[in-house]
């Protein structure tokens, strides 16, 4: 079977710097993948180079067999890979609806049937009482809702959650577990990108990658992975 | 809210095509040029206000239209306002290839490329073969405010039509959501070239048309006053004033500074500039969001208090 | 084209090139610090000629002898905006960018409709220095060449005073990492007032220097914030290299356009330059800040 997302090989550099050198994993229907590293491993480069936001430098990006490197972040989003900023920055001046029909419109025509569509997706994650509202008077847990609501509006097939984990608490981030399980089993696949190696992060992925510098120095199922010696170099140091 | 919107602009609309023709010439002219630069600003607030996109260089598409005209008629010997019309499909054929290019560069850059972009065409205009040069070109002599002055009244109607569609249409979603977040917008599937090549284009069409009257009410068309920064000056200072990126703002702001605008004008041009100048300056520190916005606020705390 | 013709071309565009340069580095400080594009520079280097060209008719004064006056007039304008207006400004950053830019353009013409009012619109310029030096087969006019080595001098006492002075670190603190700054002690708020006085005293400066090259009125103004921003396209925003290579080759660009177009020419090619390198090579524009 063909996989849903496959990053080949894939190197960024800005003047110098490599962001990215030589990442390649895969990511298969349904699939709960997790991205893990530290700040300027090279997480946010990634996606930005997945969702057509940046061009990579080497490799290729194929979603659905398909190579989506040099297409338009707006056909990409068509494809089906919907992504999260790591700073959530609402559409300011748009209320929070209307913060959710920009992805609505993507598969909807005229303003009615996508306000409809738009206001099912707020109750789904919950912020329905805030439709009306300026986006900008939200706070950042609602502000997160409402990024990960409007881009569940162009109805991906494959999310890609930039930071899903930070600055939750605990009982958050089992929500957001929850979430993620829930989009598994509606058949999206999601590559969330975390900082830290976290049990619940542990529990929930299928597969992990992690990255370090750019590069990738593990991957596998969460077993292997949190077995492998680079990863506990990297993670836990001398500590044992 | 849509339909009061429009019952009341066909209101005012209908009261600027009644009232001059009572009054003398002189009231036809303060008519004409309240009316010319409303409609202006009208234009300008869809590619700046809603868009994002500071353009200081739409007159390009005036001074277009007003040769459009203006060599129309003494060169082809067409009627003026065919060559009116003509002005405005020019400028929205020209429009779309300008946008692909300029619509590439941001903030700043944008500005002053489109700024550039007048200067541009304003030396072209000077230094072509058939444009008369700076001398500019005569038209046949004739009381033409009247109807110079119902062209800009229809293209003003044309105008604000547009702005109700983009204020409630998908496009003019998608146009405020690609003004707060170009990168975000892209994502979530908007074709954000497009969609913002299309706002310039109607920002393009409007001066375009409206060129052309003003040709046809000067009867002359000099490169200095078509492609002049001082029009482009006033339309954003309406803009300012009365509310960017809001329907009322470029009509409210447009009908009380071109008043100001024309009383000044003649006796004190140099102080003209400074004001207009100023008046930008001193409108953003103390009133940034126009008269419009805050009026509504106002209603809307009396309305609540009530 | 014959040799001798384009190594005086060169010659000519390259001295040119020295207050582009000065134009242009003005521009680049107050950008630094403020991240506020002035789009009334020209403004303030039209105002600075007019006055040297005024100053020299009346009084005799030379524009080399006014230039601290000129420098200090200018510094004094550039702290009262900063104060008065570029620092009324919204928090959010795109908020800010929209406003910074109006308010510029209002001062521009502000200050356009101040000159025509005092100067009027006639073109001014300062017939000083008017003959020049025979180098075997090249003329060097002596006029350019003391604007020339003039604005070098003031780029390099501003490139030592940025370099190896308390202040100077400060701004460049102040420009590569605000909180870093803040941290540190440096009064932000001193700095943004700093960098639009000394950003302006430059352009002013530039403009003294300018009125023994080309003649300019009022209306001149939005050619020359043209011309230092074609330099900054070419030569990267903050970068200080980059500036006077941007500048040199705009010189010598303008100055064989002039000769083999028309002077109308010669008046497009820092815009033709401008967009081009904006088009063609994005990343070059903003320097380090492009991401």
């Amino acid at each position: 079977m063909s996989a849903l997302l496959d990053v080949d090989d894939v190197a960024r550099s800005f003047g110098g710097v490599r962001a990215l050198d030589g990442v390649s994993f895969r990511v298969d229907e349904g699939e709960i993948v997790c991205i893990i590293g530290p700040n300027g491993a090279g997480k946010t480069t990634l996606f930005n180079v997945i969702s057509g936001v940046m061009r990579p430098s080497k490799g290729d990006v194929r979603f659905r067999g398909r190579s989506v490197v040099g297409m338009p972040s707006h056909r990409i989003a068509a494809a089906g890979i919907g992504r999260t900023y790591q700073v959530v920055r609402p559409f300011s001046r748009l209320t929070v609806l209307e913060n959710v029909m920009v992805g609505a419109l993507l598969h909807e025509r005229g303003l009615a049937p996508t306000r409809r569509t738009a206001a099912t997706i707020l109750e789904a994650v919950g912020l329905e009482r805030f439709a009306d509202a300026p986006a900008e008077s939200l706070t950042l847990t609602q502000r997160k809702r409402l990024e990960v609501a409007r881009t569940l509006a162009i109805r991906p097939k494959l999310l890609l959650l930039d930071e899903v984990m930070a600055g939750l608490t605990p009982t958050e981030a089992d929500a957001m577990c929850a979430f993620l399980r829930t989009l598994h089993e509606q058949g999206i696949a999601a590559i969330g990108a975390v900082e830290h190696v976290m049990r619940v992060v542990m529990s929930i992925s299928h597969r992990i990658v992690v990255l370090d510098f750019g590069k990738t120095i593990a991957q596998g199922t969460p077993a292997e992975v949190s077995a492998d010696p680079a990863v506990i170099e990297a993670y836990f140091g001398a500590t044992p | 809210m849509t339909d009061r919107r429009i019952a009341a602009s066909v209101a005012i609309l209908a009261l600027c095509a009644i009232l001059p023709p009572l009054g003398s010439g002189y009231v036809q002219s303060v008519f004409y040029i309240a009316v010319l630069y409303i409609a202006l600003a009208y234009g300008w607030n869809v590619i700046a206000g809603y868009g994002g996109y500071l353009s200081f260089g739409q007159v390009t598409f005036f001074g277009i239209g007003a040769y459009a005209v203006a060599l129309g008629v003494t060169q082809l010997h067409l009627p003026w306002l065919l060559c009116a019309f003509a002005g405005g499909a020019i400028a929205a054929v020209l429009a779309v290839p300008l946008g692909y290019l300029m619509l590439r560069l941001r903030g700043p850059f944008f500005a002053l490329g489109m700024l550039g972009l007048a200067q541009t065409t304003r030396i072209a205009a000077e230094a072509a073969p058939f444009t008369g040069g700076s001398a500019g070109i005569y038209l046949p002599p004739g009381s033409n405010t009247l109807p110079a002055y119902y062209w800009t009244l229809a293209v003003l109607a044309l105008a604000m039509g547009m702005t109700l569609w983009v204020d409630r249409s998908t496009f003019g979603l998608r146009l405020r959501a690609l003004r707060a977040d170009e990168r975000a917008a892209g994502t979530l599937g908007v074709d954000v070239t497009r969609f913002k090549v299309m706002a310039f284009v109607i920002s393009a069409i409007v001066p375009g048309l409206l060129g052309g009257g003003y040709a046809w009410y000067l009867t002359y068309v000099d490169p200095a006053s078509v492609f002049s920064t001082h029009i482009e000056l006033q339309t954003v200072a309406m803009v300012i004033l009365g509310g960017v990126g809001t329907y009322w703002g470029p009509f409210v702001g447009g009908a009380l500074m071109s008043q100001v605008s024309q009383s000044l004008g003649a006796r004190f041009p140099q102080g003209h500039l400074m004001i207009f100048g100023g008046l930008i300056v001193a409108l953003l520190i103390a009133l940034p969001r126009g008269i419009v916005p805050a009026l509504t606020a106002a209603l809307a705390r009396r309305s609540a208090r009530a | 084209m014959h040799p001798e013709l384009a190594a005086q071309l060169t010659v000519d565009g390259l001295l040119l090139g020295g207050v582009f340069a000065l134009a242009a580095l003005g521009l680049n400080v107050i950008f630094g610090v403020t991240r506020i594009v002035n789009l009334a520079h020209g403004e303030i280097i039209v105002l600075a000629a007019l006055c040297a060209a005024v100053v020299f008719q009346r009084f005799g004064i030379t524009p080399i002898e006014l230039l601290p006056a000129e420098f200090i007039a200018g510094a004094l304008l550039g702290a009262i905006l900063e104060r008065l207006v570029f620092r009324r400004l919204p928090p959010d950053p795109a908020g800010a960018e929209t406003t910074s830019l109006l308010l510029a353009f209002g001062v521009a013409y502000f200050i356009v409709g101040f000159s025509l009012a005092v100067f009027t619109g006639d073109f001014r310029s300062v017939a000083y220095l008017t003959s020049s030096w025979q180098l075997g087969p090249i003329s060097v006019g002596q006029s350019r060449f003391v604007a020339f080595v003039a604005a070098l001098a003031i780029a390099g006492a501003l490139a030592v005073l940025l370099r190896s002075t308390a202040l100077g670190r400060g701004l460049r603190a102040a420009s590569q990492n605000v909180e870093g700054a803040r941290a540190c002690g440096i009064d932000i708020g001193r700095m943004r007032t700093i960098s639009f006085a000394l950003g302006s005293g430059v352009a002013a400066a530039a403009g003294g220097l300018v009125s023994m090259i080309y003649a300019v009125n009022p209306d001149s103004g939005s050619q020359l914030t043209l011309l230092a921003f074609s330099v900054v396209a070419l030569g990267g925003l903050g970068s200080y290299a980059g500036t006077l290579i941007g500048a040199a080759i705009l010189g010598v660009a303008v100055s064989f356009g002039g000769f083999l177009g028309s002077a109308q020419i010669g008046q497009l090619i820092p815009y033709v330059i401008f967009i081009a390198v904006l088009l063609f090579r994005p990343s070059g524009i903003l320097g380090k800040s492009a991401t």
